[in-house]
């Protein structure tokens, strides 16, 4: 499957590191026509892996891609740099695609470079997401650590675009320090508001930062909860996801009911180069986002 | 309406909720109430350190303090948490220094009654110090994470 050249409208700083860009469909359809390509666009030399998976829609069909759900990802290609997996960190735009990055790498590097009218070339979407449903009618904990806060945001949008059909939903927020608290005024405007509980924590305070200090597992003890009728999602580093998992069984929440999304290399994104294999599960298919009951013996087998 | 007796503060209270009702009129006979208000010194590192704390409200800073950076913050402790184990082991004296962030309602329970009781009855002693080391437990697994510095190199 080839990328589809989408174009950037815009590039906002999240903070040093970390930017969200938006970008739009071409307007006719596939590649090459947009004539925003850079050159040789159409001829892009990464893997080819021909279509999704069975049953899936064929992505980039039309003029842009099929709509991404929370926790899906697409594949952003940065011509002459390479493909990265990067979640949506909004869903439901009509054809729009958004997705915060943080620079860890040369992918990454170049997808925070990106300016309005640049070019990126987009695969997907990709794999499962939340399974939000399953949450309708009970309660909701939802753990984001650093970036994993991006994958989560589509779900919070979610919640609050249809809020009573959910019990009491709980964010909570964990970040090294407060300059790299994600979306700080969304996560400002969310705790204004009331609708959901909002609770932050950073790991490293600068003297004017009077909330919480820890990480979010300090966090989980101060949370009510009702540990039969409590879904849990969770993404950000996977020790962190360890600790948060382990926190809420002891609790009481069932592992099925703890949802994560968890991170490999990945290449082609379709379940065949077997990349992002973890035992007999390929992540860009099966995952990311995996009930702990299933992703628990998978991180039990540790690399060498 | 009458008003809430000492075992029922000690009850709402989830450090003790789940404790058998014996040992929680025993505590309430150790306990008062107290009140803080923002920014007034809880404790002293290196003073004595003869009760602890279970927060009711408001928030509690802990930290330590660094000469030419002043009380440095380790942790914020909130509603339902328990402040100070160094009752418990000698040479009883605070390791840190605790200020209120805002105005702070908590249970102050007295070591020098606390642990003759204690003494007297050790599967109640046992209850207490085992809900104690979860406390522990539950920083020292916080502060050894903190380490990892699980959020990679600093945006700052
Ligand atoms: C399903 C999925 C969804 C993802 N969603 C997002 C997202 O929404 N936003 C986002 O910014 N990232 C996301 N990532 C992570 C992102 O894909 C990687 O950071 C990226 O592939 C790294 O590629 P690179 O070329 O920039 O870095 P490389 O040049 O490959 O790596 C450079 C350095 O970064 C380290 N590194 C590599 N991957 C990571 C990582 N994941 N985290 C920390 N350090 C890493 C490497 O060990 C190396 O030291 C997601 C990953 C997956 C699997
Ligand atoms: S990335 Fe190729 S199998 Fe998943």
């Amino acid at each position: 499957m080839r990328p589809v050249l989408y174009t950037v409208t815009s590039a906002k700083r999240e903070m040093a590191s970390t930017m969200t860009i938006t970008l739009e469909p071409p307007r006719q359809v596939g590649i090459g026509q947009t004539g925003a390509a850079e050159p040789g666009a159409a001829q892009v030399g990464i893997a080819q892996t021909g279509v999704a998976q069975p049953g899936a829609a064929e992505p980039g069909a039309a003029q842009g891609l099929v709509p991404i759900a929370p926790g899906q990802f697409n594949m952003l290609w940065s011509w002459g740099v390479g493909e990265a997996p990067i979640s949506a960190s909004q869903s439901g735009l009509d054809g729009a695609l958004v997705h915060t990055v943080r620079d860890v790498g040369g992918v990454t590097k170049a997808l925070c470079a990106k300016q309005p009218g640049d070019v990126v070339g987009v695969r997907g979407p990709f794999g499962r997401g939340w399974d939000i449903d399953t949450a309708r009618g009970q309660d909701l904990i939802v753990v984001g650590g650093g970036i994993g806060l991006a994958p989560l945001r589509p779900v919070v949008h979610t919640i609050l675009a249809s809020r009573s059909d959910f019990g009491r939903v709980a964010l909570v927020v964990g970040a090294r320090s407060a300059a790299e608290l994600l979306f700080r005024s969304e996560l400002d405007c969310w705790w204004r508001d009331r609708a959901i509980t909002v609770r932050t924590i950073v790991d490293r305070p600068s003297r004017d930062w009077h909330g919480s200090i820890g990480i979010v597992t300090n966090e989980l003890p101060r949370l009510e909860i009702d540990p039969g009728r409590t879904v849990v999602m969770v993404c950000g580093p996977e020790v962190m996801m360890r600790f948060v998992a382990l926190n809420l069984i002891e609790r009481g929440v069932a592992p099925e009911a703890i949802q994560v999304s968890l991170e490999r290399n990945m290449q082609c994104a379709v379940g065949q180069c077997g990349h992002c294999q973890l035992a007999g599960y390929f992540l860009c298919r099966d995952g990311p986002v995996l009930t702990w009951e299933v992703a628990r013996p998978l991180l039990e087998v540790r690399e060498l | 309406m009458r008003p809430i007796t000492m075992p029922e503060e000690l009850a709402h209270h989830r450090f003790f909720e789940k404790f058998p009702d014996e040992l929680r009129r025993r505590l309430a006979e150790c306990s008062n109430n107290v009140i803080f208000e923002k920014g007034v010194t809880v404790c002293t590192e290196g003073t004595p350190a003869r009760s602890f704390f279970a927060i009711r409200t408001g928030r509690v800073s802990v930290g330590v303090h660094v000469p030419s950076r002043g009380l440095v913050s380790l942790e914020t402790l909130h509603r339902g948490d328990i402040m100070g184990w160094s009752w418990v082991l000698p040479p009883y004296r605070w390791h840190f220094d605790a200020i209120a962030l805002e105005q702070v309602r908590a249970i102050e329970l007295h070591a020098d009654c606390i642990l003759p009781y204690l003494e007297e009855d050790p599967a109640a002693g046992f209850r207490l110090m085992t809900s104690v080391a979860t406390i522990m437990e539950e920083r020292i697994d916080s502060a050894r994470m903190r380490l990892l510095d699980l959020f990679g190199e600093s945006d700052d």
